[in-house]
């Protein structure tokens, strides 16, 4: 393959890969930011009438975490108990949506504004 | 690291539900027919507050309005009483960090001091009706004192004492763990003016068998049950007797915010914060160790024995968390500064380590393979954070990082990566860095 033709091809690999984001990125639901797909209207019901969604969105666990951690509500926090139906629809919506994902032992910093430092001395 | 999603300023508290924004971040309710002005004093003052300035027509203030003076700043603003630059971690309950560089004061100021609130804070404050009642199975005699016969009865100390939240950097905690996400901020030390919890304790008279201390407070839990407590933590009694253990009324020598706990609150230095508990209205001398909301299951306990990455632990296998451990910030300069070659770079933060002291604080600007020894100082007092300084070449231009690790008095450092794992995510000590181009 010439070296056009092949810059050619990743251009395409690419652009085919960039639509596939924007198809895939999730709607949010303005009120609790919570991402819109099956299960959430549960979600929003059950799980935001003593904390916000917030406790959720920035939470990742794997399905069975997200079970440990509505047990552990419904142990000591007064979390009432789900229908069978109700905990499988949640389940299946947060371990879909908010999956474990593997960080390392050290993630790199990510700066949000490099500036010119003036030193005070 | 910082999880973009879990930023949340002002104005998306206010695009969400304004007049719900309003009650989160002032408490303030509207006048319920009108929709405007202040039903609550607090809600206006805690608005005054955070803008400086006192609202003449807040009567005609309409429910949900963003106050001008932060329309147009882009910065998340939150809580009354504090800094802009705090994170909210976390709404409802109100859990909010320090960024690292807002945390460069020697000794911390009230607008810049974490909150981690585990239930609703109490409304409509009176201190002077204000009651703490000490009770339970090891104390002699029961009573109840108001704040006024506290201050008048015991005398007044002031020390120094740094409180970190023991979840403090469970952000970075591989495989993740489902609480507040806090990076590195959810510490501080300011100065606290009380009397000593042990003159108190000592005044009705310890039982032999005493083991431990509880507390309680006058916060709610989340979910309006009244039958649950929000949190009632305690420590052991050679903890609860110490010096430096304090019922505070005071933080740098003002009445403390009510987020912090205003009336009255325990500190114990050098612990988990959640045993420093906030709107203090008992004490419980206990003849075994406190079984208090959030002392049992897995809550502010680490597995007595070092687990593998995202094991199931036992209850029996875990151990309560007490003394933190060894720890340092880089207050200045803030992540992502640049220099030009040539130029040194100043630096300087804090370094603490629960019950102990630091003996020593190095950085380094090449990934841990060299450190250089920094200026430090010695503490204020016992549990006070200390201060160190460093001046720092760089060989040419590039991509560096400057990391920090500090050493306690036993000899214990600071690790580079991220400690042992444990299910709830506490006692992340790994070393602070931050990045600086030199070009
Ligand atoms: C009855 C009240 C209540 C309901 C309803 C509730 N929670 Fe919670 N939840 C709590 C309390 C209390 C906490 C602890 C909050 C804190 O420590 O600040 C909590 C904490 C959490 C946490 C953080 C984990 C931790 O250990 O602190 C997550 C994640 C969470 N809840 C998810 C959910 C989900 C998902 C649902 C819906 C199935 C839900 N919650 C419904 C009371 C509730």
């Amino acid at each position: 393959m010439s070296l056009s033709v092949r810059v050619r091809v990743m251009i395409f690999v690419l652009s085919l890969l960039f639509a596939q984001q924007l198809v895939s990125r999730p709607n949010i639901d303005a009120k609790t930011g919570l991402i819109i797909d099956q299960g959430y209207l549960k979600v929003k019901s059950e799980c935001t009438v003593c904390h916000s969604a917030k406790l959720i969105i920035q939470n990742r666990a794997t399905r069975e975490g997200w079970l440990k951690t509505i047990r552990w509500m419904q142990d000591t926090q007064g979390l009432h108990q789900l229908t069978a139906e109700t905990e499988e629809e949640i389940l299946t919506y947060l371990a879909k949506n908010y999956p474990s994902e593997h960080k390392g032992r050290r993630a790199n910093l990510i700066v949000e504004n490099w500036y010119w430092l003036n030193q005070e001395q | 690291m910082k999880n973009k999603s879990i930023l949340r300023g002002i104005h998306e508290l206010y695009r969400d539900n304004p007049e719900k924004a309003d009650q989160l971040i002032w408490g303030r309710e509207v006048e319920p027919v009108s929709r405007r002005g202040f039903l609550k004093k607090s809600g206006l003052w805690a608005m005054s507050a955070a803008l400086g300035a006192h609202i003449p027509f807040a009567d005609n203030m309409p429910g949900g309005l963003i106050p001008a003076a932060f329309a147009d700043t882009d910065e998340s603003f939150h809580i009354p009483g504090k800094h802009p630059g705090l994170i909210v971690v976390n709404d409802r309950p109100v859990s909010a960090e320090t960024p690292a560089h807002l945390l460069d004061d020697l000794i911390t100021p009230v607008d810049k001091l974490f909150i981690r609130n585990n239930g609703i804070p109490p409304e409509n404050i009176d201190p002077a009706a204000w009651m703490l009642r000490i009770e339970g199975e090891s104390i002699e005699s029961h009573a109840q004192f108001s704040l006024e016969e506290l201050k008048r009865k015991f005398k007044h100390y002031t020390y120094q004492l740094t409180i970190e939240c023991a979840g403090n950097g469970r952000s970075e905690f591989n495989p993740p763990v489902p609480e507040g996400q806090w990076t590195v901020g959810a510490v501080g030390c300011p100065e606290w003016t009380g009397v000593r919890l042990r003159d108190v304790l000592e005044s009705l008279g310890i039982k032999d068998d005493a083991v431990y201390i509880g507390y309680y407070g006058r916060d709610t839990h989340i979910s309006g049950k009244s039958s649950l407590d929000s949190i009632s933590r305690g420590v052991p009694m050679s903890k609860a007797l110490e010096d430096e253990t304090l019922i505070a009324w005071a933080m740098n020598g003002a009445d403390m915010p009510a987020m912090n706990g205003h009336p009255l609150r325990l500190v114990c230095g050098g612990w988990p914060a959640s045993t420093s508990g906030k709107w203090l209205s008992k004490i419980v001398v206990r003849n075994k160790i406190h079984d208090g909301a959030k002392m049992t299951g897995l809550s502010y306990k680490v597995p007595c024995h070092p687990v593998e990455p995202g094991s199931n632990v036992k209850d029996e296998d875990m151990c309560i968390i007490e003394s933190m451990p060894v720890k340092s910030l880089i207050t200045y300069p803030k992540t992502g500064a640049m220099i030009k070659a040539g130029q040194k770079l100043s630096l300087r933060g804090h370094a603490w380590a629960g019950d102990l002291s630091v003996s020593a604080v190095d950085i380094s600007n090449d990934f841990g393979a060299t450190w250089q020894r920094c200026k430090l100082r010695q503490p204020k007092n016992r549990l006070a954070w200390q201060h160190w300084q460093a001046e720092l070449d760089f060989p040419g231009p590039g991509y560096y990082e400057v990391w920090v690790r500090a050493t306690d008095s036993a000899g214990k450092m600071q690790p580079m990566v991220v400690p042992g794992w444990n299910p709830k995510g506490y006692l992340n000590n790994a070393c602070h860095r931050i990045a600086v181009k030199v070009t």
